[in-house]
């Protein structure tokens, strides 16, 4: 671990990163939560979404940009004084832990639904969340290597999708645009909600390597490439499913390979549903670590895996509380799409604004320029 | 961290091992064919085929099937009744084909596919079709070198399917057609033949909504009405008749094999209704015309007259029956919302469906006519 802790990581695994924490647990849901929104027009939620997350890139690179080896955790305390910048830091850990036990939930029931009826909840939260800590106790190079190697499932996903493509009808996209554009807004919202790992950004930055415009670059690539992602699945399940018929689907993805059987595999769902715990788990994984590398930065401590395992067993031990039943899970998600809203979307421009204003024009008069 | 070094070992160990979600073939009963008929009194009668393996000490063991049938007040019902009439439990997750009796089929048919909807095990791609009669007679049937019937049905479907006289259709596909505004979906409709003990292909059952109207399109007319919908098997081969008088012998007919067809919907909204214009072009080869003289390019000419000419009639003929069963098998309604939104909201589609106008215009091309002339 000593040998990879202060190594710096590729710009390709950063993509890589950056991808698998922000495809996860929305995937397979997210073409229903759009079309619950803004029904056949949700693909045009989904590019707005994509399109303000671009924005919200440019500015935490701006503001990463200003403190180029520090973390969102250690440049926190910088802009805004010890006490500010430490209690933001116990809020932002507290949404990564909140984001950890969403996923974990999801997880949950996501595979009691589809597979697992009879497995408790406490046994497959308790495989994720100490995969996951596994995962992070060997350092963020590690992690970024397993990232890159389980990508070519992306690459599967894919090909399995390609096949429902002989039966779809691409006049279930028609007509477009009869969605009053308040509920296209909203669509947005649900998309942003299934691509919010970018604030993993302020995490991966310092520890990359590049120019901050390649790193900008490569961010922004990786933005594109779930957007392409998305769009795809979006645009199958939309012509896969009739307009009315999504309504009653909750999970399209899985439900529309569900009905394809190929000569070897002859249920491709629970194919794709194996190869989709990878996706989580790395999500999962990326917030545990930043969520650990929060709280140990916070303590000055030396011995990070004490922090990770005391966050796991929260994660774990908050995810059985909250439990897979329908209706808790319904207000967490709420509670967290809003929350997130603060902290993925508001707290990033908030940020920039401050550092790009503010801050430095307290620096340069510090500095003596003025 | 060497503390920890252990510890993935240790808890494999301690979570790996236990398996809740186990399902072993040998504490289940597979159904391969099942159907679900109108019984008395709103309820309804489901039966099963189980193939049960005995095995054995040499060589595959030998198979033999049972037939059971229960009634009950819903299809999950009556599963729990055949239930207590087999060993084990049945399992319907592996589902070739689910017949629909004609009657349970003119009532709504969703409550008859929920099961399969909402079960994550189900087999969404098991094969549909209709039976004229009761579904439990074509369930009985021995068809004499067909040890499974549900082999025996898939394989007859496929077949159709590959000769263009059926779509693909699974319980999974109809779905989007079955809760769709504007579109209607269509079934093969299959008829017991006790004599021969075989079942026999009939045509395609038209569906209103989510019940069966209660007509079938003749399987003769399903070649052209699959391509008018623009779809296209291994072959679309159609046989008619081209000449003779009210005594037609084998040289008036001409076979012809459709190889490649180009839809072109057009609707005219400047009336208080649509007219809908269904522009096709077909381009096919002559696998059979005994007469023997397609030398010349004006004869060949004449030939596709002759046909279009007939196709046309047909077509309407197709579209006349569609719209007295009201059965919008092409989807004209879902088109129309795609296409004129506006319109769409104005019309109640389902009553005014009938009454409009649909005009069907062939052109049909012979590009080829086999290694003789």
């Amino acid at each position: 671990m000593a040998k990879t802790a202060n190594k710096k990581i590729s710009r390709r695994q950063f993509f890589f990163i950056i991808v698998q924490t922000q495809m996860g647990v929305g995937v397979l849901s997210l073409p229903f939560d759009l079309h619950q929104a803004a029904k056949q027009d949700g693909w045009i939620s989904l590019l707005l979404a994509s399109m303000a997350i671009q924005l919200i890139i440019v500015a935490m690179w701006l503001t990463a940009s200003t403190f180029p080896d520090d973390d969102l955790i250690a440049f926190l305390p910088k802009l805004f004084g010890t006490i500010i910048g430490n209690l933001l830091s116990v809020a932002y850990y507290l949404y990564f832990i909140c984001i950890c036990v969403l996923i974990l939930i999801l997880y949950g029931r996501m595979l009691h639904l589809w597979i697992l009826p009879n497995t408790p909840f406490w046994l497959l939260a308790i495989l994720l969340a100490f995969t996951g800590f596994y995962l992070i106790s060997s350092g963020l190079l590690v992690m970024a290597r397993i990232y890159t190697f389980v990508s070519i499932l992306l690459v599967i996903i894919f090909f399995l999708l390609v096949f429902a493509l002989r039966d779809i009808q691409l006049v279930y996209l028609l007509p477009v645009g009869q969605t009053p554009v308040p509920q296209i807004f909203k669509g947005a919202q649900a998309a942003i909600l299934a691509m919010l790992g970018y604030i993993s950004f302020f995490f991966l930055y310092p520890h990359t390597k590049g120019t901050p415009t390649e790193r900008l670059k490569t961010m922004s690539y990786a933005n594109l490439f779930v957007t392409l992602f998305y769009l795809f699945v979006v645009f199958v399940s939309f012509t896969y499913f009739s307009t009315s018929e999504i309504a009653f689907v909750p999970q399209p993805v899985l439900y529309l390979l569900k009905a394809i059987e190929l000569h070897i595999i002859s249920r491709v769902d629970l194919f794709l549903l194996s190869m989709w715990i990878v996706s989580v788990a790395t999500s999962f994984s990326t917030y545990l670590f930043m969520a650990s590398k929060g709280v140990t930065d916070m303590f000055h401590s030396k011995k990070p895996s004490r922090f990770a395992l005391f966050s796991t067993i929260t994660i774990v031990i908050a995810s059985l509380i909250v439990g897979i039943d329908e209706q808790p899970i319904d207000s967490f998600t709420q509670f967290v799409t809003h929350v997130s809203m603060v902290f993925s979307t508001a707290m990033p421009l908030c940020l920039m604004l401050y550092t790009v204003t503010i801050h430095r024009f307290v620096r340069r008069k510090r500095d003596g320029k003025i | 961290m060497a503390k920890f070094k252990w510890s993935p070992l240790v808890l494999s160990l301690l979570l790996l091992t236990g398996c809740w979600d186990q399902r072993q073939f040998k504490n289940v009963k597979l159904v391969l064919a099942a159907g679900i008929d109108a019984a008395d009194e709103g309820q309804v009668e489901s039966t099963v085929v189980i193939t049960n393996v005995q095995s054995s000490s040499e060589g595959p063991g030998t198979e033999q099937t049972q037939i059971i049938s229960a009634a009950g007040h819903s299809p999950l019902n009556t599963r729990t009744n055949i239930d207590q009439k087999i060993s084990k439990r049945y399992d319907q997750s592996k589902l070739h084909v689910l017949l629909l009796g004609e009657e349970l089929a003119k009532q709504d048919i969703y409550p008859s596919l929920d099961m399969f909807y909402r079960d994550p095990k189900s087999n969404l791609h098991a094969q549909l079709a209709v039976v004229g009669g009761k579904v439990k007679d074509a369930l009985s049937l021995s068809v004499s070198g067909e040890p499974r019937i549900s082999e025996y049905i898939t394989g007859m479907l496929t077949g159709e399917r590959r000769s263009t006289h059926l779509p693909n259709t699974n319980i999974q596909l109809i779905c989007s057609e079955l809760l769709e505004p504007g579109q209607d979906f269509v079934l093969p409709y299959l008829v017991v033949n006790q004599e021969e003990s075989v079942l026999e292909y009939r045509g395609l059952a038209l569906f209103s909504g989510q019940s069966y109207s209660g007509r079938y399109l003749p399987a003769e007319k399903a070649v052209l009405f699959l391509l008018m919908k623009g779809i296209r098997g291994a072959d679309a081969q159609m046989t008619r008749k081209i000449g003779g008088d009210d005594h037609p012998d084998v040289n008036d007919f001409i076979t012809v094999d459709v190889k490649e067809i180009h839809r072109k919907l057009s609707f005219d909204t400047k009336g208080s209704l649509p007219k809908v214009e269904m522009k096709l072009k077909m381009e096919a080869d002559v696998l059979e015309y005994p007469p023997n003289h397609l030398q010349s390019a004006k004869k060949i000419n004449e030939l596709e007259k002759r046909i279009e000419k007939d196709l046309t009639k047909e077509a309407k003929e197709i579209i006349g029956l569609l719209q007295e069963t009201n059965s919008d098998a092409f989807g004209l309604g879902r088109r129309l919302q795609a296409y004129h939104p506006k319109v769409w909201k104005k019309l109640n589609w389902n009553e005014e469906y009938a009454d409009i106008e649909i005009d069907p215009t062939i052109t049909f091309e012979i590009q080829s006519h086999g290694i003789t002339n």
